[in-house]
């Protein structure tokens, strides 16, 4: 009896270790809230990545199916909305791939680090950041997808470089060039924003 | 060293580069004043970076990612060349067992492989070689087996209802199987060398049996359960015997039924009720009698005595010199009914040719003589598309395994959810399988020897069953969804993809020659993945999340 009382107790507070436990014994239910709670990273995550609040409300419901019938492969010792963000992450990428020419996000210019340029306006700043606010976010929109999607990954679902290669289908090496590039753009927009 | 260009250092200041490389870039960062500024600038530039896109709700810091299972890229050949590979070979193997002349059956691989004496000989010595490891190493499996059916009783009760109701429903259950009519009856285990019910001596209950002779004299008031290497039965069994062993013998009495397996099965004494025997010799000898119906599965299978109602025999051959009180149909190579043979009905013969039946002149058979021709490759291959009865059954199994698979992916969704994506895990699974299929039946004969382990054997035996068709169930919702590839999960949607993924099947299975390979190679799979998801989870429930 104090098992299932425990048990009960747990679930009322809907504390998300427990659910988690649930999650893993093959609790359909704690799924659904589990993804619910995390619903809204996850949203947005998809929204930055593909563009479009309807792409990213379609790619919701779609990771909801996908994470659902992955969910054998998830490991409790592992945060569930890191993991809930890889496996959307996977699918805005396939979606991305499957948008792109030949299904190939980049090509081997945007590999290459000899391509950089030698002058590149400054790092942002936080000020000019926050400032600019605005400015920055349409100009991030803007961006081709494989600008943006590396962007995405590293800053806001915080992937380590090599799980980003890993997305990508490139090596962890290039995911330094991707990312600098893109920054590169985001640089140039805003002082061209700012002259303007 | 000259400065690195700036990705390279954003790329250090996103952890992104390998830890020798980082040794490297600080070494030159100490003497590079230059440098050390566009690493605070750039640092600066990934915080504005992550505070923009994360609006005001940021991730928890320094959260490591897991990157989750990667789904399948693209079209894997991987998949299709396995299946392919695996279809092309049980072709060419069941073609060339199909097509063997019949003199070559002994190259039929089963035949040649020995495995039912194999099986007998392996598991009697062990018996003898190790009985106290046997005993020890079956007694616990017995009990580990017997805990873990209770435990997952007892988990999945409050799983689903969390609760006194659980806990109410539970310890009915366990006194209802602890009440139940077989516990309370007097049983007597057995397990020595030899056990003996000696002439005078007699045993009120049901006795279980596992030794190397058990001899029964006397009388037993009840039944009788034996896995022996000889069993003979001179005395009185007021009841039924189920008996295990490489010879058996009935020159006494049994009230009830006889279910018999062995290398050696002679009857020579009284059976009450049917008899179902089933070895490489079976002689019903003279002076026997089965009071109700025979059946004898055997390589050679004599009956001597009187089966009072019906026979029925499968086997090489079947020599008849008895009475039988009704009908006898039998499928054989050849048939012998010799002098002094009566056969009260008629007699149906299943045979290969017309002359194989041979009926001497003082045989009588009161009703119709008829040979079923058996072609064997007509018989096997299009004969059956020709029954109606071949429809309607299929029919009635494809509703079955739908409705089964239906009620399964409601109550445990998580069995449907294994996949397979590529040939690596097509041939992993069907390797599971194929070793659960074996290696399961042979660890239930070795649990069956010890007479704690006979229940939990049979039970097992039962699981075994169940799990290769739910395994077939299991593949066949694989081989649907990835055809119809439906969007959800909802019940109408899995029950298209089970209903197409269960046609395939069906059809696969009732192909001519590769039918049923195929049948067994969809099932192996699918009990391959079922096997693969109960260990991930089991896994899952070893390392709860902390």
């Amino acid at each position: 009896m104090a098992l299932a009382e425990a048990g009960g107790a747990a679930i009322d507070r809907q504390e998300p270790e427990a659910l988690v436990a649930r999650v893993a014994l093959g609790d359909r239910e704690a799924f659904a809230d589990l993804f619910f709670a995390c619903s809204e990273p996850l949203t947005r995550l998809c929204r930055r990545l593909l563009g479009s609040d309807e792409d990213a409300k379609d790619a919701r419901s779609e990771v909801f199916l996908r994470a659902r019938e992955a969910l054998a492969g998830y490991d409790p010792a592992r945060p569930f909305r890191t993991w809930l963000l890889a496996v959307a992450a996977h699918h805005c990428i396939d979606q991305l791939r499957r948008r792109a020419v030949e299904g190939r996000l980049f090509d081997a210019a945007d590999l290459s680090a000899d391509a950089l340029p030698s002058a590149a306006p400054s790092p942002l700043g936080s000020a000019l950041a926050r400032e600019r606010r605005e400015q920055l976010l349409a100009a991030l929109d803007a961006l081709p997808p494989r600008h943006r999607a590396p962007l995405v990954l590293r800053y806001f679902a915080e992937l380590p470089y090599d799980a980003i290669a890993e997305l990508l289908g490139v090596r962890a090496r290039d995911v330094g060039v991707l990312l600098f590039r893109a920054k590169l753009r985001l640089r140039e927009a805003l002082s061209e924003g700012g002259l303007q | 060293m000259s400065c690195p260009p700036e990705w390279w250092v954003a790329a250090y200041v996103d952890q992104g580069i390998e830890p020798a490389e980082v040794r490297r870039l600080e070494a030159h960062l100490v003497g590079c004043e230059r440098c050390r500024g566009r690493v605070l600038a750039l640092r600066e530039e990934a915080r504005a970076l992550t505070a923009l896109l994360a609006d005001d709700a940021a991730p928890a810091r320094g959260a490591v990612l897991a990157v989750g299972p990667a789904p399948a890229r693209g079209f894997a050949y991987g998949l299709p060349l396995a299946v392919g590979v695996t279809a092309l070979a049980t072709a060419a193997g069941s073609a060339l067992i199909e097509m063997l002349p019949s003199g070559l059956g002994w190259l039929s691989p089963s035949t040649l492989l020995g495995v039912n004496e194999m099986l007998f000989d392996t598991v009697f010595l062990l018996r003898d070689r190790a009985p106290g490891w046997l005993e020890l190493a079956t007694a616990l499996g017995a009990l580990a087996g017997l805990a873990a059916v209770f435990t997952f009783l007892a988990g999945a009760l409050l799983r689903r209802y969390a609760g006194a109701r659980a806990l109410a429903a539970f310890a009915l259950l366990v006194l209802a199987l602890g009440g139940s009519e077989p516990a309370r009856a007097t049983v007597r285990f057995e397990h020595r060398d030899s056990v003996r019910i000696a002439r005078g001596e007699s045993h009120a209950g049901t006795l279980v049996v596992s030794c190397e002779s058990l001899e029964i004299d006397g009388i037993v008031v009840g039944d009788v359960l034996a896995v022996c290497e000889r069993v003979a039965i001179r005395g009185e069994v007021e009841g039924s015997v189920i008996a295990m062993g490489r010879e058996i013998e009935l020159r006494g009495r049994i009230a009830d039924g006889l279910i018999a397996g062995g290398e050696q099965i002679a009857v020579t004494g009284t059976v009450g009720a049917s008899a179902y025997l089933a070895g490489e010799r079976i002689v019903v000898g003279p002076g026997a009698r089965v009071a109700r119906d025979a059946f004898l599965g055997g390589e050679r299978v004599r009956v001597e005595g009187e089966v009072a109602r019906d026979l029925a025999s499968v086997g090489e051959r079947l020599e008849i010199e008895g009475e039988v009180g009704r009908d006898v149909e039998v499928r054989a190579e050849r048939v012998l009914v010799l002098s002094g043979a009566r056969v009260a009905g008629g007699l149906r013969a299943h045979l290969p040719e017309r002359e194989r039946l041979e009926v001497a002149e003082g045989a009588v058979i009161a009703g119709a003589s008829d040979v079923v021709l058996l072609d064997r490759h007509a018989h096997t291959l299009w004969s059956r598309y020709r029954d109606g009865r071949f429809y309607t059954w299929t029919a009635v199994g494809f509703v079955a395994s739908f409705l089964i698979g239906l009620i399964l992916h409601a109550l445990a969704p998580s069995w449907f959810a294994g996949r397979i994506e590529t040939g690596r895990a097509f041939f992993a699974s069907l390797g599971l399988g194929a070793a659960f299929a074996v290696l399961f039946p042979f660890g239930l004969v070795l649990l069956a020897l010890t007479i704690v382990g006979i229940p939990a054997a049979l039970i097992g035996l039962a699981a075994w069953a169940v799990s290769l068709y739910l395994g077939a169930v299991v593949a066949a919702a694989l081989i649907g969804r990835s055809l119809v590839r439906p969007r959800g999960d909802s019940m109408r949607e899995f029950g298209m993809a089970l209903a197409a993924g269960l046609a395939v099947v069906v059809l696969l299975r009732n192909l001519p020659f590769v039918g049923a390979p195929a049948g067994w190679v969809i099932a192996l799979v699918g009990v391959g993945v079922l096997l693969a998801q109960a260990h991930a989870a089991w896994r899952r429930t070893r390392r709860p999340a902390g």
